[in-house]
């Protein structure tokens, strides 16, 4: 016994056995049962029988399915979102890495939605800001424009969320700013020597520099937009007619209101699939955009 | 070396052990029925429901009675409000662990599987069912005489409103004869002259009040005995529902969908808020509704009247199970009898019912009515005489119990998605009620 846990290998195996186990029986198993049951008619509570790929064809060749809105929905918000939300990140990321008083301290202000952002309670709050008679509706009819039903239009449902998305910028920033910081300055001294203003420092030094970091933050952010699922059941519960009806969303509905956890399965492997494929296509687009200072 | 190997058999076999004993509950397996009756057997039931803090606060109050009735029988009990009560409820059904007692509403056919039918316990005497009749035992039995719970009270839809404001627009008052052309017609009128909604909930109530328009025509949205079948094969039954949905949002007669959003529950109901001339209501939320109404202004007084119907159609509002306790399926017959002894003391008992205050629905046994009703205030009493009128009504057409489906949860969910695209113009009345229509068809084929 003593020889045994005196051996290097062991003690190691006990450490890292924490998260091995828990990576075997939380992600492994979990999954490979997701996708024996992805086909099967598994019904909660009730025993499944092997259907083969039924659940699969359903999702793409049955008409009484909205799985293929689901998916639309799902890429208008990815859309809409992930690009509005780099481009705020990087812009205070520019700014709050100048040097200036109380820099840390708006680091960490615009910090914190992204904190607090994925709560219930701000899900709430935003709702109710959205809603008619909500503050800003209110605003839009102060300033003359007649007050906008938001919640209340397939079409315009969703752009209350993608701002929600949008206002959570705070982990790209981050991110942004640490790229910011290892550019060198001394790019920038010779820019300015040879008499480039800061729009061109900014697009021929700044932005190919930073480019790494940029396709990091695409990846990262297109993933978790495609996993959005607080927002839409929180403040519309999918709504209007299925307007914001996020696959994610949908994937719950059937395996937890529904107990459809055969069909909710399949569905889940094939939002795996997309996002994947989406990634792959970032990955390889990105050898054309992004430079590597070392090559 | 070998101690390791012992320690990992102890831990099997506990583990395994844990499987073996989980159908019984750890050593419940050999307590008998007959020693649980006589107090010689100790045993565990568990029991959980949803409802308000008053309905946890009055149940708990008589699960406590029992037990000091009955030492040998310990209750555990759990509540949730609703939205909680069914996950936890389906995380046990998904674990084949549920209470030995459970709350189940008109969605019972999704739970079949995990009920045992009550039939043994009442023929045999251990529920007392002679201070009842047949008619509600029946709306608790499903398809083949199984009796699938034991209602904890009955209901009636109803349409709640305010008559202040059918007064205030000059509109006649509803009638126990209304029709739905009459209900709209005031309440576009109501919206037109007052500015107020003329119908103000549809939302939760959607798939209630779809299934109740296609009933008063004489049909069931569910096939009787054949879980894969509807009982309508044209949509013709829905098109005006869809088109009476949009006209009156269309006119500011009702909420729209972002409206709707803000209504979630009966405190926010625009017509306790004094927005609306008519909401829906179930009987037994009445009088909540009223003293909500009566919090914005003392001087406010709801009535309840039924919903409206179809000319010469059958019943337009039904007596409804409001919910019952239904057995889970053990082979525990210990724990089985403990089960419907309880059941009985909760049903039977004058002295339980006079803390539980009908806040479930209309008790289904004779002497608890008569005893609540001697002591009831006026908003309960008015509550009562409101279930016995609509069961007289109901009685008379022959349409007998509502029936349901074990998809039915996934059906209704569609019911409001395809109102949804009618309101906002993504669908004709036509084509969301063929749409609804197909769609149940392919959801109730899964069966």
């Amino acid at each position: 016994m003593s020889r045994f846990m005196n051996k290097d290998a062991v003690a190691g195996y006990i450490f890292a056995a924490p998260f091995i186990i828990g990576f075997l029986f939380l992600m492994v198993g979990p999954m490979g049962m997701s996708l024996y049951y992805s086909f099967t008619n598994f019904q909660l509570g009730r025993v499944p029988t092997w259907i083969g790929l039924d659940n699969y064809s359903r999702l793409f060749f049955n008409n009484f399915t909205d799985f293929h809105n689901s998916v639309m929905v799902t890429f208008r918000f990815v859309f809409l979102s992930v690009p509005v939300r780099m481009v705020f990140g990087l812009m205070i990321a520019y700014v709050l890495t100048r040097k200036m008083k109380g820099v840390h301290f708006y680091r960490s202000v615009y910090y914190l939605p992204t904190l607090i952002g994925g709560s219930i309670a701000v899900a709430l709050v935003w709702g109710q800001l959205f809603q008619e008679n909500g503050v800003v509706y209110n605003i839009f009819e102060a300033v003359g424009l007649s007050g906008v039903a938001w919640f209340d239009s397939v079409s315009l449902a969703i752009y209350p969320l993608v701002l929600m998305n949008v206002w959570q910028f705070g982990a790209a920033m981050i991110i942004f700013a640490a790229g910011l910081k290892d550019i060198p300055e001394s790019y920038y001294e010779a820019a300015e020597i040879d008499g480039a203003n800061k729009w061109q420092a900014f697009f021929k030094i700044t932005l190919p520099c930073l480019s790494p970091i940029i396709l990091y933050n695409l990846v990262m952010q297109t993933i978790s937009a495609f996993m959005t699922f607080t927002q839409a059941f929180v403040i519309t519960n999918g709504g209007p007619a299925g307007g914001t009806n996020f696959v994610a969303l949908y994937i719950y509905q059937h395996a937890f209101v529904w107990r459809n956890m055969g069909y909710a399965s399949a569905m889940s492997w094939i939002l795996l699939l997309i996002i994947a494929v989406s990634t792959a296509i970032i990955l390889l687009t990105s050898k054309r955009w992004t430079f590597y200072a070392n090559e | 070396m070998n101690r390791f190997k012992n320690m990992i058999k102890v831990a099997a076999l506990a583990v395994v052990s844990v499987f073996v004993f989980a159908a019984c509950g750890d050593d419940s397996s050999n307590i008998t029925a007959a020693g649980v009756a006589d107090g010689s057997e100790d045993v565990t039931i568990g029991i959980a429901w949803w409802g308000s803090q008053l309905r946890h606060d009055r149940t708990s109050e008589v699960i406590h009675m029992f037990m000091d009735l009955h030492p040998n029988i310990t209750v555990e009990y759990e509540f949730f409000d609703s939205s909680g009560y069914w996950t936890a409820l389906d995380t046990r059904v998904a674990a084949n662990d549920v209470w030995d007692l459970f709350q189940l509403g008109s969605n019972y056919p999704e739970y079949r599987d995990h009920i045992l039918p009550l039939n043994t316990f009442i023929n045999s005497g251990v529920i007392d069912t002679s201070n009842t009749t047949q008619e509600f035992i029946d709306i608790t039995t499903s398809a083949g005489g199984y009796i699938v719970g034991l209602s904890n009270g009955v209901n009636a839809q109803g349409i709640a409103y305010d008559p202040a404001m059918f007064v205030a627009a000059g509109v006649p008052l509803p009638h126990i004869n209304w029709t739905w052309a009459e209900f709209e017609a005031a309440a576009l009128e109501i919206a037109a002259s007052q500015g107020h909604w003329g119908f103000g909930n549809w939302g939760q109530n959607e798939g209630i009040l779809l299934t109740q328009f296609i009933r008063q025509q004489g049909y069931e949205l569910y096939h009787e005995t054949d879980d894969r079948a509807l009982g309508i094969d044209n949509p013709s039954t829905m098109v005006e529902y869809f088109r009476m949905r949009q006209t009156m949002v269309e006119a500011g007669a009702s909420p729209n969908v972002g409206q709707m959003m803000l209504i979630t529950d009966i405190e926010g109901d625009p017509v306790a808020m004094g927005q609306a001339a008519m909401t829906y209501v179930a009987s037994n939320q009445f009088v909540a509704l009223n003293n909500a109404a009566q919090a914005h202004d003392p001087n406010r007084q709801l009535r309840m009247t039924v919903l409206p119907g179809h000319p010469g159609g059958y019943a337009a509002s039904n007596v409804v199970n409001s919910q019952m306790f239904s057995m889970s399926t053990t082979d525990c017959e210990g724990r089985q009898q403990a089960a419907a002894m309880f059941l009985d003391f909760f049903a039977n008992s004058i002295d339980a019912n006079n803390i539980l205050q009908a806040e479930r629905g209309i008790p289904i046994m004779n002497h608890v009515r008569d005893a609540l009703e001697a002591n009831a205030d006026e908003a309960v009493a008015q509550t009562f005489a409101f279930i016995s009128m609509v069961g007289q009504l109901s009685d008379e057409d022959g349409m007998g119990h509502i029936i349901g489906n074990p998809r039915q949860a996934e059906i209704e969910d569609h019911i409001n998605t395809q109102v949804e695209r009618v309101i906002t113009g993504l669908a004709t009345p036509e084509e969301a009620a063929q749409a609804l229509l197909d769609f149940a068809l392919f959801i109730v084929s899964q069966n």
